[in-house]
């Protein structure tokens, strides 16, 4: 089994944190340094396994709820379709987090149901690997990905 | 006749996704349920022809739910869904015995492909 530095860390999520989007609801996104606006929700999971920590995603609302209308294919969401629908985009980012750290690094790992916030929340920080990645969407929507992982 | 599907996932997005690309085949869907716990209790009553199951749901996961059903019904036929999708996870479940595994997000190709394929 190997182990990973941050940088693998940052390098995988990122990737599949804009692969994703964009396969997902065909939104694109880029790194950029701008944190999301004070409209924001949370949705965040923990990960088990030969590594742990959160993994906690915080957008701007109105990202998520274009995502949604993407996605569902309707122009208004309702709060709970938002919420079901944000918990299964996050779900899919982190199952590919999951095998691509797998594929990189041999590290086998799972992760529990997501959990979602209308607001912003960030679980206690602990020790290991931490980091923080900014985007911006094609539209200018904020997303914030935030990072806790460390090796078991 | 029109094959009938069993959708076994936590999200509604999902009973949504799949009603829709199957709603003009020949895949009916007669049954969405949230859990691996409520597809137990109601495969017998909807009698399914294939069955798409998540894994990480509230309860029990999917990987459970399929080892049970497989192990109380051995005809029945489980297509694995999941975002989870590495070695570690294909494996148990072609040890379980189900009949393949899509990966989340999929598109109307591939569902469909897969559902032939599991039903084959």
């Amino acid at each position: 089994m190997n182990t990973f530095t941050q940088a693998d860390v940052q390098d995988i999520l990122d990737q599949v944190m804009r692969d994703m989007t964009e396969r997902y609801a065909g939104i694109q996104l880029c790194q950029h340094d701008s944190e999301p606006s004070d409209d924001i929700c949370t949705v965040y999971t923990t990960f088990e396994g030969s590594y742990h920590g959160a993994l906690v995603l915080c957008a701007d609302t109105a990202f998520l709820i274009r995502l949604a209308q993407h996605v569902l294919q309707e122009e208004t969401i309702e709060p709970n379709d938002l919420e079901d629908l944000v918990k299964e985009y996050f779900n899919v980012i982190c199952g590919q987090i999951v095998a691509g750290l797998f594929r990189a690094f041999h590290v086998p790992a799972s992760f529990r149901i997501p959990v979602f916030y209308t607001g912003r929340f960030i679980p206690d920080e602990q020790d290991g690997l931490h980091g923080v990645i900014n985007y911006t969407s094609d539209c200018n929507e904020s997303a914030q990905l935030i990072h806790q992982l460390t090796a078991a | 006749m029109s094959k009938k599907v069993m959708v076994v996932d936590d999200s509604r997005v999902v009973h949504l996704q799949i009603k829709r690309i199957l709603a003009d085949t020949d895949y009916q869907v007669v049954l969405c349920c949230q859990s691996g716990e409520e597809a137990l209790e109601k495969y017998d009553e909807v009698q399914p022809d294939l069955v798409t199951m998540d894994i990480l749901m509230p309860g029990m996961t999917g990987l459970e739910a399929a080892r049970l059903l497989l192990q109380s019904h051995p005809q029945a036929r489980v297509l694995m869904v999941s975002s989870l999708a590495y070695d570690n996870t294909i494996n148990e479940a072609s040890d379980i015995g189900t009949k393949g595994f899509i990966y989340k997000p999929f598109d109307r190709e591939q569902l469909l492909s897969s559902l032939e394929a599991a039903l084959a």
